[in-house]
C-alpha cells in the first residue's frame, strides 16, 4: 500500500475562489524520498498546507489517501497524530508559550491519540535533550518561547527537532534548507537522513539542488502553475539547475 | 425620572444605615457630606460621561440591606483568595473581623489599626483622608460609600521601614436571600523612603447577591516604594465597585496590578495624583469575563509636577457574552514638563457575543511631554492556531494555550514573584473553567 496517494487534486482559496492546485497526482511509497521543485508561486506551499489540513482552502476535486485513510476527512491535529508532519516554510513564533511545553503537549497528544501513556516532564526533557544534541541545539534555545528570538536558520532547525521528537511517517519539508548556512544545512540534512527508514516517506520542497546532494531523493518532480509538469530521477534536479524553469512556465496551464 | 430617584433613596438608605462604633463628631459630618453629594449626583446612568459604558441599572432592582450587626460566621474561601503568605486583615461584609486580623505583633515599622480606633486619634491620616472632598467630588459611588462606611483599617508604614511580608486584606462578601450592601474603607500611609506591599483579595461566599462599594486611600510619601496588587474574585452574583485614590510624593515608585475575574458587574477605578517629580507610577491589570459578566477598569492619572513617568497596560479576555470596559485618562498639568506617559488596553475577544469598549484619553497642558495611548481588539492568531494544530494539539487545547500565553505575559508587570504566581494560578483556574464549559458544550 502506498503511504501517500494524491489523485487529481484541485484546490482553491476559499476567500478568493482562485484555483491554485490544478490536478496534482503523486504517489509516495514507504521509504521513498521525493523532491518537489518549481518556480515561486507555483503552489508548492499550498500543496503542503492542503496536506496538513490548514483552513482556507477548498478541495474541489480529487482525493488524498494516507496510510489507507481519507486524509482530507481529518482535522489538522488528527492528521498530525496519524503521522503527517509539515516543517513550515515560515515557522510561527508564539510568544508566551514555552517551546518545551508546546512540544511535550504535541508529543503527548500523539501518544494519547494512540492510546499510549503520556510522558512526564522529566522523561520528556531527557528525550528532547538527546534529540537536540544531534542538532546542536543547546538548552538556552530549548528554554525559549516557541521560535521567539530564533534566527531564520534556528527556526528551521527547530522544525527538524520537532520532527525528530514526533517521529512522523510522512515528513513534508517546505524549503527547510532556505536560510541555512552551509554548516547548518549539513546538520539539518544529517537530522533528516537519520529519520530515513523503510516505513517513512518524505516530501522535500526546495529551490536548491544542493540540498539534494545531502539528502538523496528517489524522485524529483517539477511543479509549475499548480501541476506536476515532469517527474524523473535525481538527474532532473541537475538539469533544472542548468536550464531553469523556462520549459515549464512557458507552456504551462 | 421618579424611578431612579426611588432607587437612589433605597440605596442611600442601605448605606446610611451603617455607622462606625465610637466614631468622633467630625465623622458624622463626613458621612453627611457623602450622602449629600450622592443625593445631588444620583446613581449614574449611561448619560453620565464617566459611566457611559457601565450601567448600574441592575443595582436599582435589588433591595439591599445593611449587613447584620454581628459578623457573619464564614470561613475564608481559600480557593478564591490569592494564595500568598501575608499579614492578613479580614473584613466580612465590610466589617473588620478583629479576631482573624493581624493587628498585633507586627513587624517593626508597621501599624495596623481598626478604622474606628484610628478615628479616635483625631487629626491622623484617617481624618485627613475622609475629610478630603476631592475624594467624593463628582464621584457618586465614592460619595455613596462615604455615606455608609462599614469598617476597615488604617495601615501605616513608618519612614524608612522595609516591610518584606505583604499585607493582605481579604474582603469577604456573603449574603442569604436578602441582598446586602457594604462599604469597606481602608487608609494606607507609606512614610518617606519606606517599602511595602499590599495585596487585596475580594471574594465571596455563597450564592447570595451583595454589593461591595469600597474606597481606599493610599498616600505614598517621598522616595517610598509601594506595590499594590488586587484580586477581584467576587461571587458571580455580586456587584463590586472600588475606588482607589493614590497620591505620590517625590521619586515614589508605585505599582498597581489588578486581576479581575469575579462578580457580575465590577468597576475598578484608580485615581492617581503624581504630586512629585521622578515618580514611576504604574497601573496594570488583567480582566477575564465570561457569561453575563461586565468588568470595567477606569483610571485617571494626573501629572502635577515635571519629570514623572506613568505606565498603564491592561489586557482582557472576553468570552461568551462577557463585556469589558476600559477608560483611561492622563491629565498633564502645565508645570508637568517632561512627563512620559504610556497607556494601552488590549482585548482578546473569544466569542462573537463578547464586547469591549475602550476610551483612552489625553488632556495635556504642558508643551514638552511624551504621551501615547492606544487600544487593540483582536482574536486569536490563525497562524499560531494552525501551527499548534499541525503538531497534533486539538483546537480547544491550542486556543487555551494561546489565551494563557497572552494573559501570563501581563503578569510580567508584577514585581513580586509570589504574587505573580498566586495571580497566575487564578488565570489557570479560569482557563480550566473555560475548558470545562467547552467540553460540556461539545
Ligand atoms: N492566502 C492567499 N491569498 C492570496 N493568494 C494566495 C494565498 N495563498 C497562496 N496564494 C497564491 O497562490 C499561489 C501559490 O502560492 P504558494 O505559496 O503555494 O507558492 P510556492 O510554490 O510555495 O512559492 P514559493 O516558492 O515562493 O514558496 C501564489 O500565486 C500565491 O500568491
Ligand atoms: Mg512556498
Amino acid at each position: 500500500m502506498a503511504l501517500l496517494e494524491i489523485k487529481n487534486l484541485h484546490a482553491s482559496l476559499e476567500e478568493e475562489d482562485k484555483e491554485i492546485l490544478k490536478g496534482i497526482d503523486l504517489v509516495i511509497q514507504p521509504g521513498e524520498v521525493h523532491a518537489i521543485m518549481g518556480p515561486n508561486g507555483s503552489g508548492k506551499s499550498t500543496l503542503s498546507y492542503v496536506l496538513a489540513g490548514r483552513d482556507g482552502y477548498e478541495v474541489t476535486e480529487g482525493e488524498v489517501t494516507f496510510d489507507g485513510k481519507d486524509l482530507l476527512e481529518l482535522e489538522a491535529n488528527e492528521r498530525a497524530n496519524e503521522g503527517v508532519f509539515l516543517a513550515f516554510q515560515y515557522p510561527v513564533e508564539i510568544p508566551g508559550v514555552p517551546g518545551m511545553t508546546f512540544l511535550r503537549e504535541a508529543l503527548n497528544s500523539k501518544r494519547k491519540y494512540h492510546g499510549e501513556e503520556e510522558l512526564d516532564a522529566m522523561q520528556f526533557l531527557k528525550l528532547v535533550r538527546e534529540k537536540a544534541k544531534a542538532l546542536e541545539m543547546g538548552d538556552d534555545m530549548l528554554k525559549r518561547a516557541v521560535n521567539v528570538g530564533f534566527s531564520g536558520g534556528e527556526k528551521k532547525r527547530n522544525e527538524i527537532l520537532q520532527m525528530a521528537v514526533l517521529e512522523p511517517t510522512l515528513c513534508v519539508l517546505d524549503e527547510t534548507d532556505s536560510g541555512l548556512d552551509i554548516d547548518a544545512l549539513k546538520i539539518v540534512a544529517d537530522g533528516v537522513n537519520a529519520l530515513r527508514n523503510e516505513n517513512r516517506g518524505m516530501l522535500l520542497i526546495t529551490h536548491y539542488q544542493r540540498l539534494l546532494d545531502y539528502i538523496q531523493p528517489d524522485f524529483v518532480h517539477v511543479m509549475a502553475a499548480g501541476k506536476i509538469q515532469r517527474s524523473g530521477g535525481k538527474e532532473l534536479a541537475l538539469e533544472l539547475e542548468e536550464k531553469g524553469y523556462a520549459d515549464f512556465t512557458g507552456k504551462a496551464a | 425620572m421618579p424611578n431612579d430617584m426611588a432607587n437612589d433613596n433605597a440605596l442611600l438608605k442601605a448605606f446610611s444605615a451603617m455607622h462606625v462604633d465610637g466614631a468622633p463628631d467630625w465623622f458624622g459630618a463626613v458621612t453627611a457630606a457623602g450622602a449629600e453629594t450622592f443625593e445631588t449626583l444620583g446613581l449614574p446612568t449611561n448619560r453620565t460621561e464617566a459611566w457611559k459604558y457601565t450601567s448600574l441599572r441592575g443595582l436599582g432592582g435589588l433591595a439591599f440591606a445593611a449587613p447584620s450587626a454581628d459578623l457573619e460566621p464564614v470561613e475564608i474561601p481559600r480557593d478564591s483568595v490569592a494564595d500568598i503568605k501575608g499579614i492578613e486583615i479580614v473584613l466580612v461584609n465590610g466589617r473588620l473581623d478583629e479576631s482573624r486580623s493581624a493587628l498585633d505583633n507586627l513587624p517593626v515599622g508597621l501599624a495596623i489599626t481598626p478604622l474606628s480606633k484610628a478615628m479616635e486619634r483625631d487629626g491622623g491620616a484617617v481624618k485627613h483622608a475622609l475629610q478630603d472632598e476631592s475624594a467624593i467630588d463628582g464621584l457618586p459611588l465614592a460619595a455613596l460609600s462615604t455615606a455608609g462606611i462599614t469598617g476597615g483599617v488604617l495601615i501605616e508604614v513608618a519612614r524608612n521601614a522595609d516591610i518584606a511580608k505583604p499585607i493582605h486584606i481579604i474582603s469577604i462578601g456573603t449574603a442569604g436571600d436578602e441582598p446586602v450592601a457594604f462599604a469597606p474603607r481602608n487608609v494606607v500611609w507609606v512614610g518617606a523612603n519606606a517599602k511595602a506591599t499590599l495585596v487585596e483579595s475580594h471574594v465571596g461566599v455563597g450564592e447570595g447577591s451583595y454589593f461591595s462599594n469600597s474606597v481606599t486611600h493610599v498616600t505614598v510619601e517621598d522616595e517610598a516604594i509601594f506595590h499594590h496588587y488586587k484580586l477581584q474574585n467576587e461571587a458571580r452574583s455580586a456587584y463590586h465597585v472600588a475606588m482607589t485614590h493614590v497620591t505620590c510624593g517625590e521619586k515614589v515608585i508605585y505599582d498597581n496590578f489588578a486581576l479581575s475575574c469575579g462578580s457580575k458587574l465590577a468597576r475598578n477605578e484608580i485615581r492617581g495624583k503624581l504630586d512629585g517629580s521622578e515618580i514611576l507610577y504604574a497601573v496594570n491589570g488583567v480582566y477575564m469575563a465570561a457569561a453575563n459578566q461586565h468588568l470595567d477598569n477606569t483610571t485617571f492619572i494626573e501629572h502635577a509636577k515635571p519629570n514623572s513617568q506613568s505606565r498603564e497596560i491592561y489586557k482582557g479576555v472576553l468570552d461568551e457574552n462577557g463585556r469589558g470596559v476600559f477608560q483611561g485618562k492622563i491629565l498633564v498639568q502645565r508645570p508637568a514638563q517632561k512627563t512620559d506617559g504610556y497607556q494601552m488596553n488590549r482585548a482578546l475577544l473569544l466569542s462573537r457575543k463578547a464586547e469591549i469598549d475602550s476610551k483612552p484619553e489625553l488632556e495635556i497642558y504642558a508643551d514638552d511631554v511624551k504621551c501615547s495611548h492606544g487600544a487593540t481588539v483582536g482574536e486569536l492568531d490563525d497562524n499560531q492556531l494552525f501551527y499548534l494544530k499541525a503538531r497534533g494539539i486539538a483546537e480547544h487545547d491550542a486556543r487555551n494555550m494561546l489565551i494563557e500565553a497572552y494573559l501570563r505575559d501581563a503578569l510580567e508587570e508584577i514585581r513580586m514573584d509570589s504574587v505573580a504566581q498566586a495571580f497566575g494560578a487564578k488565570i489557570t483556574d479560569w482557563l480550566a473553567e473555560r475548558a470545562k464549559r467547552e467540553d460540556a458544550a461539545s
